[in-house]
C-alpha cells in the first residue's frame, strides 16, 4: 500500500508541480506565483562534471570506494566505481581522490532561510500565512550552512501560534527565489504545545483549547478540499469559491506535503498521533520530539511516522539520574525514519552534522546518522525524489569532505548544488 | 468474655489495618529499586577497598607509611604523555597521589592494585579554564572563603569527569553585591529586569544560557549563540575577578583546593580608554616602586632593625603580576583591543593570557612576539565587520594560525557550566569536542591535546603538578575508550590525585553502550 | 466512631488506671509482648513492674508485690518510649534566613532554597529564652508520636534543653536546662569558623552579641573538646560533612552527633566510617538527590557499621502521622534494615548519643519508666500508639 502510494506519488510529482503552477495561476490576481520552471535558463549554465572521490556515501545502499559521479544538467547522470563509470568527452574532471563525497545535508527545521520575522500572530491558527515571500537566498547564515554541508532546508514559520503558516523547501545556494525553491508550499507548521501557551488569557492558551482550534481549522480545510475534489472529479458543477485562507490545504489533505509538528513530550506527541494522523489523516513529521517523547515510540512505529529530533539532543532522566540521548532512545526502540534538526538559529544551521555527532555520542550509530541528515529528512519532507541521496536522476547536491562528516574533525571542502559549485575552500575563505 | 471478644475484633481490625498498610507499603516498596540499594552498597564496597589506599594525610605517621605505600598500576594502555612521546602499551605507577613512574618496561611491584587498560588510551586529565558551578556548594560571596565553599559531592563533578575534566579554574566575582548585580544585568541586554533576575536564578541552578553574548530565542526560550560583529569594548571599572583552581576529586575534600589566586583577571573593558589605561599604568608603577622600596628596606633592616617598612599600596595579586608570578588574564576579542593589550604587556612587562581572542588570528605574530598565550573557542562564529571580511570576525582556522605562529593556546567550550537543558555539545562537557573543532580548523591533534592539558597548566603556573604524565606529577589520569579527540570517546575511568574518582560503568552519568 | 470507641474500651480502663496511679504506686503491666531493646530482647507474655516512675522488674516471670496494681495489657506491645535528640523549635525574633520559594520561568519550575545567612550564627542558650509553657504544643505532638524524651534546640547555634514529654505539665517538662551544645553548620566560612574557633578554645566572636554569657559557651566547648559531652551538629549536606570531618581530625576526643537533614549524607558513608561520631537521620525512605531513585539511608548506615539514630522531628511526619510513628520505620525494615537496628535507632542509640543510656532508651531495671504501648508488633505497618508513659505517668492515651 505504502509502496504503491510512494510510486504513485513519484509519478505524480512532476504533474503535481505543474498542477501547482496551474493552481497558482488561478490566483494570478495575487501576482505571487512563486513556483516557476526556471530550468530552461538555469540548465544552460550548469556544467558537465565528473567528480572522482575516494569514497562515496550515497545514502542509497553501501558506500562506493573509489567512485565517480557524473553530473549534467544539474542532475546526477551516473554514479559508480571509477573503473565502471566511463567519463564521456566534454566533462570537467574534478579529482578529489583523497576525499569523501556525500549527498547535501537536509535540514528539517530551520528559520534562517530569509527574514527572521516568522511569528506573526494574526489569529490562533494562521493558514493564510506563507513564508516563501521572505526568502533571502544564500544569506550570510546559509553561506556558513553550506560550509557545514547543508544544501536543503525546510524553512518554516515559528511556533508562536498553533498554526504558524506554510513553510517552503529550498536550497541553500545562490540564485533567485524561484531557483532555490524546491516546493512551495512545502510543509504546514503546527505547534501543539509549549510555545503558543505563553500567550496570556485567550482561548487556546491551554492544550485543550489549542487542540480544539487546530482541529477546527483543519476540519474547515478538509471540507474545502473535499468540495474542490468533488468539483474537479466532475461530481458537481458548483465551482467552489477560492478561499486563500484554505487554498494550501489542498496539497496537505491530498497527502502531497506533510505537516511538520512542533510536538514534544509524551503527552503532546500522543495527541499529535491521534489528532493529526488518526483523525485528520495527514502526512505527519514529528519535529522536535524531545523530552520523554521517545517513550511513545511503539505508537509512532505503528503509524510509520518519521521523527526529526532536535534541537535538544539529550534528556536528563530523573528516574535514574542519567543522561539519555534522545535519538538513541528512539533508535533503540525501533524507529527507523529518524533524523536530527537544528531549529536554526537555536543551533547554528551549519551544525546540523554536529547534532548527528552528538546523537551518535549518546548512543546512535554513525551509519544511521549519515542517513539521518540526508535521505531520512528527504523522505519525511517528501522530496526524496529530488534530494537526499546520490542516485541517478536526482539533483546534483554533492558535498565533498575530508572524511565522515559526522566527525567534527573532518570538514567540507567543496559543495555543489544542482551541479554548480557553490563553495570551494581553494577560492573562498573557509567558513566552517 | 465480652472483653476477649472485643479484643478479637480489635485485633481483627488491626490485622485489616496491617493488611491494607502492607498493601500500600508493598506498593511503595515495589518502587524501591533493590538494585539501587545493592548498587550503592557495592559502590560503598569498592570504595571501601580504595579506602585502604592513601588518604588521611594527617593521620598518624606509622599508619601513613602503611597505607600510602600502596601502588596503583595502570597497565597496557597507549599512554599519551603530552610532554613526551606516546608510549604504546605502557604502564603508569601511582603512589601517594603522584605518578611514581611511567614507561614501557616497568615492573609492577608486588601487591600493587592493577588497572587493566589494554586497548585503551591513557591521557592526563583535562583542564577547564573557564568554569562556573562545578564543585561548589553555593555561590561564593563576600566574606566567604572560597576554600569553605567546596562540594566534592556536587553532581556536576561526575558529569565533568565523564568527559575528562579533572582540574577546573573557576571564576569568582569578588566585588560588592550591588556592582555585581549591575554586571549581571549587563549580561543580558535587552531583556527586562525580571527576566534578568530569573536568568540569574537559572544560572545558579546550572541551567545554562551559554556565554554572556547569548540571546534567548523569543519563540522557544532556548539560548541562541551570538553571531554579530565584535566591537571594541566600552570602558569598565578595573575590578579584578578571583580565579581559583580546584581538582574534581569526587567525594574527597582533601586535595580538592589547589590555589585560590592564579590570575589577575580583568573584564574586556577594564583596560579600554585613556583613563583606565592611565590608572592601570599608575598602579603598576606603584607596585614596582613598592617592590623596590621593599628591597631597600630589607637592606636597611640589616643595619637598623627598627627601619620602617614601606606601606603596601596595591593588592597582593597585582604585586604577583608585576613579579611575573601570575599572569594577567583579560577577555579580549576585538582585534584593536587585542593590539592594545599586546602593547601594554610589552610596555609594562607582565605575562598575559588573552581570553576569547576571537580576532586574534589577525595578529598571530604580534602575539607570539609578546609571548602572549590565548584561550580560544574554535567553534565560536562571529561575523566580520562590513568590508573588513579578511581581518575581522571569527576564523575556524585560528587554531592552525596560532599553531604555526607559535602562539600557545588553550581551549574552552562555548559555555562554562554544565547544562541539563538538553542542547547537546555546547556546555562545559563539550570541552574535548571543542578541541576536535580545533583539529577541524587545521591544527595537529597533538597541539589540540596540549590545549586541554599542558598549555593551560602553564597558564595557571601549575605545570609542575598537572598537564602531563610524568614522574612526580599529580596522578590525574584518564583512561579513554578511544582516541582523545574522537567525538565518540568517553572516559572509562578518571583518576584524580591518585584516586579513582569516576568510572563510567558504575557512575552511569552518560549512556553506556557498545561502540 | 462508636464502634471504634467500643473496641478501645478496655484500653480506656488501663489508661485510666495509669492516669490515676500516683508516683508512689506500684504498677505491673502484664501479658504484653515486651521489646526491651536490651540484651533481654523480646519477651512474650511478659510483665513490667514500675515503682516510683522507675522500672523495678521486667521479664516473663516477675514476682509481683502485694501492693502492686495489676493491669492486663495482653495483645499489646510495650517498648521503650522514643528518644528524639533533635527537636528544633522556633522562637520569634531568633529565626534567621529566608524560606525557600518557587518561581516559574519559561514554563519551568525552579525552587530557590532559602538563603542561609552568611553571618555567623548567634549563640543562644535556649533555657534563657524559652517559656516552658509555650512548649505545650510541641510536647503534645511529641507525646502523640511516642516520644518520651526530647532534646530541644533552636535553629542555629546554642545550648539545648532536655525535656520530657509532659504536655499537661509543661512547666515542669524541662528536666535539664543545661542541655547539650548544638550548631548548624553550612558551607559558609562564618558557620565553619564557629566550629573551628569553638574547638580551638578561643572565645567565639559571635557570642558577644548574644543574650548569654560567653563563659557558658566556652565551658561547653571545653567539655566537648575533652569528650565529656557530645557536640550535636546539624549538617544539611555531604559537602559540609567533609568539612566537619576535616576539622574533627585534629581533636581526637571530640564525639559528634551529625544531624543529617538532607538525604545526600549517603554519599559520604566511606568517610564516616571509623570516626568518633553518630548520625541522626529521619526515619523513612529517601529520594536520592537529582533523581527519582529511592534509597534506604538507614540500611546503608547499618551496613557501613555507622552508629545512627532516628529523629522524629526531621521530617513532617510529626505533624502528619501522629499515633503511627513506626510506619516509616517499618518501610525501612521491609527494605532491608534489620529490626533490632530499627528499634534501637528509635530509642537506645539516641539515648547513648546524648550520654543518657543509663536512664533512657530501653526497658531495663532501674531505668525511667518511659514506656510506649502499641496495639501490635512495633514494625507492623498498621500498629498505632495506644499509650505513652513518661516516668510512670500516662501522658498520652489514644482514644
Amino acid at each position: 500500500m505504502i509502496a504503491f502510494q510512494q510510486k504513485h506519488m513519484v509519478q505524480l510529482t512532476a504533474i503535481a508541480t505543474v498542477c501547482c503552477v496551474l493552481c497558482l495561476g488561478n490566483q494570478a490576481a495575487l501576482g505571487q506565483d512563486a513556483v516557476q520552471q526556471p530550468d530552461a535558463v538555469a540548465k544552460a549554465s550548469k556544467p558537465k562534471l565528473a567528480i572522482k572521490v575516494g569514497k562515496i556515501i550515497t545514502s542509497a545502499g553501501e558506500p562506493i570506494v573509489n567512485g565517480t559521479i557524473l553530473v549534467s544538467n544539474g542532475k546526477i547522470e551516473a554514479i559508480g566505481k571509477s573503473d565502471q563509470v566511463k567519463i564521456p568527452d566534454g566533462y570537467e574532471i574534478i579529482d578529489h581522490s583523497d576525499m569523501f563525497a556525500m549527498p547535501g545535508l537536509i535540514e528539517a527545521h530551520s528559520h534562517v532561510g530569509g527574514s527572521g520575522d516568522l511569528n506573526e500572530m494574526v489569529y490562533q491558527t494562521n493558514p493564510e500565512l506563507r513564508n516563501w515571500d521572505q526568502i533571502i537566498p544564500h544569506n550570510e547564515q546559509l553561506k556558513v550552512a553550506i560550509a557545514g554541508g547543508v544544501t536543503t532546508i525546510c524553512y518554516i514559520p515559528g511556533s508562536g501560534t498553533n498554526m504558524g503558516g506554510w513553510g517552503v523547501l529550498m536550497k541553500s545556494g545562490p540564485g533567485k527565489p524561484e531557483d532555490v525553491i524546491i516546493k512551495a508550499p512545502g510543509v504546514l507548521k503546527i505547534a501543539q504545545s509549549g510555545n503558543p501557551e505563553r500567550r496570556g488569557g485567550e482561548v487556546g492558551s491551554g492544550r485543550m483549547g489549542m487542540n480544539h482550534v487546530i482541529r477546527q481549522q483543519l476540519e474547515m480545510g478538509r471540507i474545502y478540499v473535499n468540495e474542490w475534489d468533488r468539483f474537479e472529479a466532475g461530481q458537481t458543477d458548483l465551482k467552489p469559491a477560492v478561499n486563500l485562507r484554505l487554498e494550501y490545504f489542498k496539497p496537505l489533505f491530498r497527502q502531497e506535503i506533510p505537516v511538520v509538528v512542533h510536538t514534544q513530550a509524551y503527552q503532546v506527541v500522543q495527541s499529535t498521533l491521534r489528532i493529526l494522523h488518526d483523525e485528520m489523516n495527514l502526512k505527519v513529521v514529528i519535529d522536535h520530539g524531545t523530552f520523554d517523547s521517545y517513550k511513545i515510540s511503539e505508537e509512532i512505529i505503528k503509524r510509520d511516522i518519521p521523527v526529526m529530533a532536535g534541537p535538544r539532543g539529550f534528556r536528563y532522566e530523573p528516574d535514574d539520574g542519567q543522561i539519555k540521548g534522545i535519538v538513541a532512545e528512539y533508535y533503540n526502540r525501533g524507529i527507523k525514519s529518524l533524523g536530527v534538526n537544528t531549529d536554526a538559529p537555536v543551533i547554528p544551521q551549519e551544525e546540523l552534522f554536529f547534532q548527528a555527532s552528538m546523537a551518535v555520542r549518546y548512543g546512535w550509530k554513525e551509519e544511521e546518522a549519515l542517513r539521518g541528515v540526508t535521505i531520512e529528512p528527504a523522505k519525511a519532507l517528501m522530496i526524496d525524489d529530488r534530494v537526499g541521496s546520490l542516485e541517478v536522476g536526482k539533483d546534483a547536491d554533492i558535498v565533498i569532505t575530508t572524511g565522515s562528516i559526522i566527525d567534527p574533525r573532518n570538514y567540507v571542502t567543496h559543495v555543489f548544488i544542482d551541479g554548480k559549485s557553490v563553495y570551494d575552500i581553494k577560492t573562498d575563505r573557509r567558513r566552517f | 468474655m465480652k472483653t476477649s471478644k472485643q479484643q478479637e475484633t480489635h485485633s481483627l481490625t488491626a490485622l485489616l489495618l496491617v493488611c491494607t498498610s502492607f498493601l500500600i507499603g508493598s506498593a511503595a516498596v515495589a518502587q524501591i529499586n533493590p538494585k539501587t540499594n545493592v548498587q550503592t552498597a557495592d559502590k560503598a564496597k569498592t570504595t571501601d577497598k580504595k579506602k585502604e589506599e592513601p588518604d588521611q594525610k594527617t593521620g598518624t605517621s606509622d599508619k601513613k607509611t602503611d597505607t600510602n605505600k600502596q601502588v596503583t598500576a595502570i597497565v597496557g594502555g597507549d599512554i599519551y604523555t603530552v610532554t613526551n612521546e606516546v608510549i604504546r602499551r605502557g604502564t603508569v605507577l601511582i603512589q601517594d597521589g603522584k605518578i611514581l613512574n611511567v614507561g614501557q618496561d616497568i615492573d609492577v611491584p608486588e601487591g600493587a592494585k592493577v588497572i587493566d587498560a589494554k586497548g585503551k588510551i591513557i591521557t592526563p586529565g583535562f583542564i577547564s579554564m573557564t568554569t562556573r558551578g562545578v564543585g561548589l556548594a553555593g555561590t561564593p560571596s563576600r566574606g566567604q572563603k572560597f576554600s569553605d565553599q567546596l562540594n566534592p559531592f556536587d553532581n556536576n563533578i561526575k558529569i565533568s569527569l565523564g568527559v575528562g575534566i579533572t582540574t577546573a579554574c573557576l571564576q569568582v566575582t569578588n566585588s560588592s553585591s550591588s556592582s555585581r548585580r549591575r554586571a549581571e544585568n549587563e549580561l543580558f541586554v535587552g531583556l527586562d529586569p525580571e527576566i534578568n533576575r530569573l536568568e540569574k536564578t537559572a544560572i545558579d541552578f546550572n541551567i545554562d544560557f551559554g556565554d554572556p553574548n547569548t540571546a534567548l530565542c523569543e519563540c522557544c526560550g532556548l539560548p541562541i549563540l551570538a553571531t554579530d560583529t565584535i566591537e571594541r569594548p566600552t570602558p569598565e571599572p578595573i575590578r579584578p575577578q578571583v580565579n581559583a583552581v580546584i581538582k574534581l576529586s569526587a567525594g574527597r575534600l582533601d586535595g580538592m583546593m589547589v590555589s585560590e589566586s592564579v590570575f589577575y583577571h580583568l573584564t574586556p573593558g577594564a583596560l579600554t580608554g585613556a583613563l583606565n589605561q592611565h590608572t592601570w599604568r599608575a598602579n603598576i608603577r606603584k607596585a614596582k616602586d613598592y617592590l623596590k622600596a621593599l628591597e631597600e628596606h630589607e637592606k636597611a633592616k640589616a643595619k637598623d632593625p627598627k627601619a620602617k617598612a614601606p606601606k603596601k599600596p596595591v593588592s597582593d595579586e597585582l604585586l604577583a603580576l608585576v613579579q611575573k608570578k601570575i599572569a594577567l588574564r583579560i577577555s579580549s576579542d576585538n582585534v584593536s583591543a587585542i593590539r592594545d593589550n599586546i602593547e601594554l604587556a610589552k610596555q609594562q612587562d607582565y605575562k598575559v593570557v588573552i581570553d576569547g581572542a576571537t580576532e586574534g588570528w589577525v595578529v598571530p605574530d604580534e602575539l607570539a612576539e609578546a609571548g602572549i598565550s590565548v584561550i580560544i573557542t574554535p567553534r565560536r562564529r562571529r561575523s566580520p565587520r562590513f568590508a573588513l571580511e579578511d581581518v575581522t570576525g571569527s576564523n575556524i582556522e585560528s587554531s592552525k594560525v596560532y599553531e604555526s605562529a607559535g602562539v600557545p593556546f588553550g581551549i574552552v567550550p562555548l559555555s562554562s557550566s554544565i547544562s541539563l537543558n538538553g542542547l547537546a555539545g555546547r556546555d562545559l562537557t563539550s570541552l574535548p569536542l571543542e578541541a576536535a573543532f580545533a583539529v577541524r580548523g587545521g591544527c595537529s591533534e597533538k597541539t589540540a591535546l596540549e590545549a586541554l592539558t599542558i598549555v593551560p597548566a602553564k597558564m595557571l603556573g601549575l605545570q609542575d603538578r598537572i598537564g602531563s604524565i610524568e614522574t612526580g606529577k599529580d596522578a590525574d589520569i584518564l583512561i579513554l575508550n578511544g582516541q582523545p579527540l574522537d567525538y565518540r570517546t568517553y572516559v572509562e575511568t578518571a583518576i584524580v590525585n591518585g584516586h579513582v574518582a569516576y568510572e563510567r560503568a558504575a557512575d552511569k552519568v552518560y549512556p553506556v553502550y557498545e561502540r | 466512631m462508636t464502634y471504634r470507641k467500643f473496641i478501645l474500651f478496655p484500653l480506656l480502663i488501663c489508661a485510666m488506671t495509669a492516669c490515676h496511679g500516683l508516683a508512689d504506686d506500684v504498677i505491673a503491666y502484664r501479658g504484653a509482648t515486651i521489646e526491651t531493646v536490651s540484651k533481654a530482647g523480646s519477651i512474650q507474655n511478659g510483665t513490667v513492674l514500675l515503682r516510683n516512675g522507675k522500672i523495678e522488674a521486667v521479664g516473663s516471670k516477675v514476682d509481683l508485690p502485694t501492693d502492686a496494681k495489676i493491669v492486663d495489657v495482653s495483645g499489646q506491645t510495650i517498648m521503650p518510649a522514643l528518644v528524639d535528640i533533635y527537636h528544633p523549635i522556633t522562637i520569634s525574633g531568633l529565626s534567621s534566613g529566608s524560606a525557600s520559594r518557587t518561581v516559574v520561568f519559561n514554563g519551568r519550575v525552579f525552587t530557590i532554597p532559602g538563603s542561609s545567612s552568611t553571618a555567623a550564627p548567634t549563640y543562644v542558650k535556649l533555657s534563657d529564652v524559652v517559656d516552658p509553657l509555650s512548649l505545650d504544643s510541641d510536647l503534645s505532638k511529641l507525646a502523640r508520636y511516642g516520644v518520651g524524651f526530647a532534646n530541644i534546640v533552636v535553629r542555629g547555634y546554642g545550648h539545648s534543653i532536655h525535656a520530657k514529654a509532659t504536655p499537661d505539665d509543661s512547666a515542669s517538662s524541662i528536666v535539664n536546662p543545661d542541655g547539650t551544645l548544638f550548631l548548624s553548620v553550612t558551607n559558609s566560612t562564618a558557620s565553619l569558623d564557629v566550629l573551628r574557633k569553638g574547638l580551638k578554645g578561643s572565645k567565639s566572636r559571635s557570642s558577644s552579641a548574644s543574650t548569654s554569657s560567653p563563659t557558658s559557651s566556652t565551658s561547653l566547648w571545653a567539655a566537648v573538646k575533652e569528650g565529656k559531652a557530645p557536640l550535636i551538629l546539624n549538617v544539611n549536606n555531604a559537602a559540609t560533612i567533609m568539612y566537619v570531618l576535616q576539622i574533627q581530625k585534629e581533636y581526637d576526643k571530640v564525639r559528634m552527633v551529625i544531624v543529617a537533614s538532607g538525604a545526600d549524607i549517603y554519599r559520604s558513608l566511606d568517610q564516616l566510617k571509623d570516626r568518633k561520631l553518630s548520625v541522626l537521620i529521619k526515619a523513612g525512605i529517601d529520594i536520592a538527590p537529582r533523581s527519582n531513585q529511592r534509597i534506604n539511608v538507614a540500611k546503608l548506615l547499618a551496613e557501613a557499621k555507622i552508629d545512627f539514630g532516628f529523629s522524629a522531628s526531621l521530617d513532617r511526619s510529626l505533624d502528619s502521622m501522629p499515633d503511627t510513628p513506626l510506619f516509616p520505620v517499618s518501610q525501612l525494615v521491609k527494605t532491608g534494615l534489620p529490626k533490632d537496628k530499627a528499634l534501637s535507632a528509635l530509642t537506645m542509640s539516641p539515648a547513648k548519643m546524648l550520654g543518657m543510656e543509663k536512664t533512657l532508651g530501653s526497658i531495663e531495671v532501674g531505668k525511667q519508666a518511659n514506656l510506649l504501648f502499641l496495639n501490635g508488633a512495633p514494625l507492623d505497618a498498621g500498629t498505632t500508639v495506644q499509650q505513652l508513659l513518661v516516668e510512670g505517668k500516662s501522658v498520652y492515651e489514644n482514644q
